[in-house]
């Protein structure tokens, strides 16, 4: 077995490029409406465009004739740190150096590549060079990958840690369970401490940290919750300094026993040295880095799941599988380090416990779900108009607000983005600061959000108006069926109309306002076969001026009710108002607006679906589900305006309209 | 009258660039009434010392007294106020609007804040009349000829009622008769009271206009003096600061086979009308045809459609026996032609490559590159070389090309240029804007290679640099040729009558 | 404010009843009328801009910020008449922003001597960004106000053939104000000493400059006109449709930027432009409303207004240049 390594140089540069490139295109800017109708140009979704990757389903059964058995299998590594950095790295070079052990292998390494842009040259490069067997080692690398894989399907690749394949039939998916060597060590920390505190030390609160983290604080609660574990996420990877700082932390409100993960925790193992406490690791054996507080470290031995790709390579399989080592398969091991005085008594604790998690006994996260619930749901919300704009955007901020009201919440909210761009900065900014759900409250957002989501594995992600999750985990998708209320509001209108002529003022032809509007248009003609409903796009959702002239045209054509959607629909508002016309809302009450014109609103209540979408999250339910708010599930709502006079008749048309759509009655496509 | 304060007078005027001292402690003065010529090659400050009397420079030392009162001119409007009126060699005029716009930009209006046009145009009339500039106030200036333009910047400074009148190169753009009408008016203007700087570097118009002359040389006073007690090569001497062979010997040569044939060419111009209407000419190996004519003739158009730069829309070129109409300049280029462009810095060179690069233009293509690698080695023997043999002023070859002086990057296109060893050489106005010694040299270069066999087309408005060089000069009008003459039957009179359009008898 | 219901009275609603369908519904005086008044009202904001704008190009200036100015200018007016009720506090407001913006766009250009085309982009994002920072920290929920609308109303005395087609010249009093612009303008231009030397100074700066014309004073005077103005075509387009949205103006900055040049930079060509791509915008709607166009062809007909203006744009061109100083900063001596 040959092995060399070449550390990512020269790639830094071209990011800088890509860095300004993006820029410029950021700035070159975009309005709402070219951003709705196209999505941005430059980070196209890969599965619709990269037209060479194959279908799925004819997998070919068998390889191609004379190819791989006969030379070693050529394997190469795309790695974020360094191969010898007795953590991440290491574990899966490690890994394929035990594999070499077994079977004949031509390795090579790319480390260092903790720029995204940099792996992506190096797994292209690896895929064009004709390996075998490209494994990009970074949850962060995802994106890359799956373009790139798409466009080798001749290659295999392995991606961890992560359990997607993206549905590519050339892509292996890893990772570990490491919350069950967390729940070990925590169980027998928690047994050590004479302080009965204990420090963990983590980077960013997302994927194996996370697993690890909340496995250890789940088996240090079960072992005895008397304990306090005090957790400490640092927000990087990197910064020793920031470590270093934290576990002093600790040991100042006490902590004798701490542990840690992520490159960045040599900072801490130092200060537990120098302060005498013991330490428990995780990804590789770091026993030689401190050998007198080291305890016990939990190790990854990538080889057993490499050895399965492997296996399928030769069979003919390219991917399209998901491996996870557990304590139970031999990928995961605890390592007692002997030169640690470790007592009979807490190693029996640990044996036990190992044992205990492979006969199923023992569940590692029955134990924080009980503590979850105390911490509140973090949720963002990003949305392209005002949060008081009375309209589309107010609509998800309220809802969230009421979601508030039953259960406990942290929100932020970025507004106002209208420019795709912007949107998709703040959207990455939250799903890197740990948040639980970042709701990105937009169609024209799917494109930026498609992509982030699938770097950020471990964030929920909801999407609206859509009813697409990309098939993404991670990602909800919500929308209204704002044809309902139109419908509804459609026949009250016919109703009402004196003229037999309704103007609608739409944005673009495209989601919630033309579902809205073609509702519209059907239940006016359900009601009133007679009325003429003139309907015009203005193309635009930020254009006032022409919303105001379309109003002005169905007056002049004789209109004296009229309805729109979008946010530049204030500028019909004003008109309607001017000319005497009835108005008919979506979105939001705009009562307020205008009290003396608006009959009535269809008013979205997304606290709905948003509590279902909490519910799953608990669940452990990242994304994966579509909703909808309804008028029969309460997400849709007719407010009547008080202030304006509506004849009984037409009221009670619309309560009938409302209830024979609950019951099923009536079909609002007509 | 002697007692009194001169009209003008600048002393010490000191006035540095980064650098380039342009004026050093310059004393100068006018009386009313003369015509003072302020002489010297490009470069030797001049211009620099009448911009600072115009308050478009400071100086950075010395004062400037008007009838021995000291003055501050700090902008072109106190310029203006203290009665000093310029002449720019680069007409000032604004091209959309009328004569009478022009002149009254800048001026206050006695119905402010609206333009009172109508009375500026009376007085502009008044002032044609009595100095005999014919000019119609309400005509844009785009449609002037280049002496009505001329005759607008005189009428400008007279309308502000300038005392100080400076012309910085006037007579640059006008044949000879014009030339000859504008020292009437010039000394009309001086006789009503005024004092007239004239800028010239052309010896026999300074000989004739002025009743003072002062020599510049390297931003110093070289010398004052008058056209009674000095002459020409006097003055040349002065200016260049070693003696100049003003006119070049003309050797006999036995003339050889017509090396260029041009048969009725017609070329338009970038406006779309036909620039060049019909011209026809041969040129022999060891001769020199000088093509005289006031700028704007069709010279450019007809040396650019020789060069294969512009499209011919009737006629041939045929160099050496070889037609080339309308051919790849390349492929003109290769039939042997050399080309000294009219517009150096457009067309001569790129501005920002080095000197070697510049010199190395033509030959990349063949013994200094390999396998579309540049030879530097190679190159720069070869541009040091050139660069000696031509006496290119330049501290060395890797400097800017915009960096050198008029007259030495025209050495640098000469030098380029004849290392391709030509047949022909056309070259388009070889020496303007290039001082008297570098115009020496080159006058020599083009007559060492009629001597060495080729055949040179020499286009000029200078008309005393065509009668000094040429075997036969053409006159070009509109296009058309007016007629030829050997050198001996040519006479100034005649040509410029010729240049004006006046066809006579003899051709 | 009823005026406009009063037209719906039950005889009117037959005429409609029957007219309205397809061309020939949009052939009727009705229509028309309403088409053209309509087409009034749109091109006000593009016609202030844009005359406004062919003044600094007049003498050398161009600004591609007009949309961020108009943007600001907008909120201004808006948020002013929000707090004061009154409408023309709003409108000072928006001229005064134009003024400031346009002493930092002259300080810019004029004094820095920096590039027109990327400051021009950088004074547009940042009237974008800005105009909906404001807008969203003061404002938030667009609440309509009254605006001119129905305050400055112009009627004919009564017995009046006209009387019968108010919309015709039923417009507010700025919008008449607009159109005053442009003969104000062209005899600023062609008939007063200030306009004399813009057009010197925007063809030959150095010939101004000899002459003891300020440039530099001169192009301030002309960016602050035509910033003032673009301010007051925000602040015209919020009063007049009492409202204000981030991004109202939707790029009309852009739009009056490219008809100064369809109008060949003379306000009366600059008024055409205006009128023609507001004529056709309108008529649009118009086909829309009356469902002569929808789908696709409504779509694609979106880019009418824009087509027909490159269009008549390219045949005038070639017939009239530009500024020969438009976007070349001066230096007194860096003639040549």
């Amino acid at each position: 077995m040959r092995m060399s390594t070449r550390r990512a140089k020269s790639f830094g540069l071209l990011a800088a490029l890509l860095a300004i490139v993006l820029l410029a295109a950021a700035c070159a800017g975009d309005d709402d409406e070219a951003a709705t109708e196209a999505p941005p140009p430059a980070p196209t979704p890969p599965a619709e465009t990269e037209a060479p990757a194959p279908p799925p389903a004819d997998e070919p059964p068998a390889p191609p004739p004379a190819e791989a058995p006969s030379g070693p299998l050529r394997v190469a590594i795309v790695a974020p740190s360094a191969s010898n950095d007795l953590a991440f790295t290491q574990s899966i070079v490690d890994g394929v150096a035990a594999l070499g052990d077994t079977r004949e292998l031509e390795v090579e390494v790319t480390d260092g590549t903790f720029i995204v842009e940099d792996a992506a040259v190096a797994i292209r490069e690896y895929a064009e060079a004709g390996f075998d067997l490209v494994i990009a080692h970074g949850s962060q690398y995802g994106g890359s990958l799956q373009e790139i894989a798409q466009d080798f399907p001749d290659t295999s690749f392995a991606w961890g840690t992560s359990t997607d394949t993206f549905g590519l039939p050339n892509v292996f998916a890893y990772t570990a369970a490491s919350d069950q060597g967390g729940y070990v060590l925590g169980a027998m920390a928690a047994a050590l401490t004479d302080t009965g505190v204990i420090g963990v030390v983590g980077p960013i609160e997302v994927g194996d940290a996370k697993l690890f983290v909340d496995g250890f604080v789940s088996g240090a609660g079960a072992q005895d919750s008397s304990v306090d574990v005090n957790v400490v996420y640092t927000e990087s990877f990197s910064d020793v300094a920031k470590a270093a700082e934290t576990a002093e932390a600790h040991v100042s409100q006490g902590a004798d026993v701490m542990t840690g993960t992520a490159q960045m925790v040599v900072g801490a193992v130092g200060v537990a040295q120098r302060e005498g406490a013991a330490w428990f690791a995780t990804q590789a054996d770091q026993a030689e880095l401190a050998p007198e507080i080291v305890v016990a470290s939990q190790v990854y031995e990538w080889e057993v799941i490499l050895s399965e790709i492997a296996d399928a390579i030769d069979r003919g399989v390219k991917g399209g599988e998901a491996f996870t080592i557990t304590l139970a398969n031999g990928g995961l091991n605890i390592a007692f380090n002997d030169a640690y005085g470790l007592s009979g008594d807490i190693r029996a604790i640990g044996e036990a416990t190992v044992a205990g998690i492979i006969d199923g006994s023992i569940n590692t996260m029955a134990g924080p779900t009980a503590d979850g619930i105390d911490t509140p749901l973090r949720v963002a919300i990003v949305a392209p108009s005002a949060s008081n704009d009375l309209a589309f955007t107010q609509s998800i901020v309220d809802g969230v607000a009421a979601l508030g009201d039953t259960r406990e919440l942290e929100v932020e909210v970025t507004d106002g983005t209208f420019i795709v761009e912007d949107a998709a900065v703040a959207i990455r900014e939250y799903a890197e600061a740990g948040f639980d759900l970042v709701i990105a409250h937009g169609s024209q957002y799917g494109g930026s959000l498609q992509e982030i989501a699938q770097d950020f594995p471990d964030t929920s992600f909801a999407w609206g108006t859509s009813t697409d999750t990309f098939g993404l985990p991670n990602v909800f998708a919500y929308t209204a069926a704002s044809d309902q209320g139109g419908y509804v509001l459609g026949a009250m209108a016919a109703a009402l109309t004196d003229t037999g002529v309704i103007g609608v003022v739409g944005p673009i032809e495209v989601g919630d306002a033309k579902l809205f509007v073609d509702g519209f248009v059907s239940g006016a003609g359900a009601q009133d076969s007679s009325v003429d409903v003139n309907v015009v796009y203005t193309e635009s959702f930020s254009d006032v001026a022409k919303a105001a002239e379309t109003a002005e045209a169905h007056v002049s054509q004789g209109a004296d009710v009229m309805t729109g959607t979008a946010q530049m629909v204030v500028g019909a508002v004003g008109v309607a108002q001017r000319e005497g016309a009835a108005w008919f809302a979506t979105q939001a009450d705009q009562a307020e607006l205008a009290p003396e014109i608006v009959v009535a609103s269809q008013v979205y209540e997304w606290e709905v679906i948003l509590s279902e979408i909490a519910d799953a999250i608990d669940r452990g339910v990242k994304g994966g589900e579509a909703f909808t708010i309804t008028l029969a599930n309460g997400g849709l709502n007719i407010a009547f305006n008080d202030a304006y006079g509506l004849s009984g008749d037409i009221r009670a048309i619309g309560e009938a309209t409302v209830a024979g759509i609950i019951d099923g009655s009536i079909n609002t496509g007509s | 009258m002697s007692l009194a304060a001169p009209l003008l007078e600048m002393r010490g005027i000191t006035k540095q660039f980064p650098g380039v001292l342009a004026n050093d402690a310059v004393d100068f003065n006018l009386e009313t009434g003369e015509v003072h010529t302020l002489l010297g090659e490009n470069g030797a400050g001049k211009s620099t010392l009448m911009k600072i009397l115009y308050g478009m420079y400071r100086p950075d030392a010395g004062e400037v007294l008007l009838r021995g009162e000291r003055v501050t001119i700090d902008s072109p409007s106190a310029a203006i106020e203290c009665g000093i009126g310029m002449i720019h060699q680069h007409f000032m005029l604004v091209p959309p609007l009328t004569v009478t716009e022009n002149v009254a930009l800048g001026l206050q209006s006695s119905r402010r804040p609206l333009t009172d046009l109508p009375t500026v145009a009376n007085r502009i009339r008044e002032l044609s009349e009595t100095y005999g500039l014919r000019v119609n106030p309400d005509t844009p200036i785009w449609q002037l000829a280049v002496g009505e333009r001329q005759r607008v910047e005189i009428l400008k400074a007279l309308y502000r009622e300038a005392t100080v009148l400076v012309m910085d190169e006037p007579t640059a753009v006008l044949t000879p008769q014009e030339v000859d009408e504008l020292i009437v008016v010039l000394r009309r203007m001086a006789a009503d009271g005024r004092g007239l700087v004239f800028i010239s570097h052309k010896l026999h118009e300074v000989m004739a206009v002025s009743d003072r002359i002062t020599v510049l040389r390297d931003g110093r006073v070289a010398g004052e003096t008058t056209p009674a007690t000095t002459d020409r090569s006097e003055l040349a001497r002065l200016m260049v600061g070693r003696p100049v062979q003003m006119v070049p010997d003309r050797p006999d040569v036995q003339l050889g086979e017509p090396l260029i044939e041009v048969g009725d060419l017609h070329v338009l111009s970038d406006r779309g009308d036909e620039a060049v209407a019909g011209m026809s000419f041969k040129v022999r190996a060891g001769e020199i045809l000088g093509l005289a004519g006031v700028s704007g003739n069709g010279q450019s158009e007809l040396a650019q459609a020789i060069a294969g730069l512009r499209p011919t829309q009737e006629g041939s070129v045929r160099i050496d026996g070889r037609d080339v109409t309308g051919e790849h300049p390349r492929r003109v280029r290769d039939a042997g032609l050399s080309y000294v462009p009219e517009e150096r810095m457009r067309d001569g060179v790129i501005g920002m490559f080095s000197v070697a690069e510049n010199l190395v233009l033509l030959n990349q293509g063949t013994e200094f590159s390999r396998r579309g690698f540049l030879r530097l080695g190679a190159i720069r023997e070869h541009c040091r070389d050139l660069v000696e043999r031509f006496a290119v002023k330049t501290p060395n070859i890797d400097v800017p090309t915009s960096n050198l002086s008029g007259g030495n990057i025209q050495k640098l296109i000469l030098a380029r240029e004849l290392s391709a060893e030509p047949k022909v050489i056309l070259a388009a106005q070889p020496t303007r804007g290039v001082d008297v010694g570098a115009a020496e040299y080159i006058h020599s270069r083009l007559v060492a290679q009629k001597s060495a066999g080729c055949a040179v087309v020499l286009i000029s408005e200078d008309l005393d640099e065509v009668l000094a060089l040429s075997d036969r000069i053409a006159v070009m009008y509109e296009g058309r040729m007016m007629g030829v003459l050997d050198r001996a039957e040519a006479t100034v009179e005649r040509l410029g009558l010729w240049m004006a359009g006046v066809a006579s008898g003899a051709a | 404010m009823i005026a406009g219901l009063a037209i719906v009275d039950v005889a009117t609603v037959e005429v409609f009843a029957q007219a309205r369908s397809g061309w020939s519904g949009f052939f009727t005086l009705a229509t028309l009328v309403a088409t053209v008044a309509a087409a009034i009202r749109l091109a006000t904001p593009y016609l202030i801009a844009a005359v406004g704008e062919s003044v600094g190009q007049r003498s050398g200036v161009l600004n591609l910020g007009v949309d961020g100015v108009m943007l600001l200018g907008a909120f201004g007016a808006y948020y002013t008449t929000v707090e004061t009720g009154q409408p023309w506090y709003g409108l000072l407001v928006g001229l005064g922003i134009g003024m400031v913006m346009g002493l930092v766009y002259a300080f810019i250009t004029v004094t820095l001597h920096a590039e027109q085309g990327i400051s021009g982009i950088g004074i547009y994002l940042f009237g974008l960004g800005f105009s909906d920072l404001l807008f969203r920290q003061l404002v938030g929920t667009p609440r309509p106000i009254l605006g001119f609308d129905g305050i400055f109303d112009f009627t004919l005395p009564e017995g009046r053939l006209e009387i019968e087609y108010p919309d015709l010249y039923n417009h507010s009093l700025v919008i008449y104000l607009a159109f005053l612009l442009v003969p104000a303008v062209t005899l600023l231009v062609n008939r007063t000493t200030f306009g004399l030397n813009i057009r010197a100074v925007g063809e030959t700066p150095q010939a101004a400059d000899s002459l003891g014309v300020s440039v530099a004073r001169t192009r301030y005077g002309t960016i602050l006109i035509g910033n003032t103005l673009a301010g007051a075509a925000g602040a015209v387009l919020a009063l007049e449709k009492g409202i204000f949205i981030q991004n109202m103006t939707n790029g009309m900055g852009f739009i009056a930027v490219a008809l100064v040049y369809f109008g060949a930079w003379r306000p009366l060509g600059v008024l055409a432009g205006s009128l023609l791509f507001s004529l056709v915008t309108a008529a649009v709607l118009q086909w829309k409303t009356l469902g002569i166009l929808s789908g696709a062809a409504a779509q694609l007909t979106e880019m009418a207004p824009a087509a027909v203006t490159i269009i008549a744009l390219v045949v005038v061109t070639h017939r009239i240049g530009a500024p020969a100083a438009l976007t070349r900063p001066f230096r007194r001596g860096a003639e040549h």
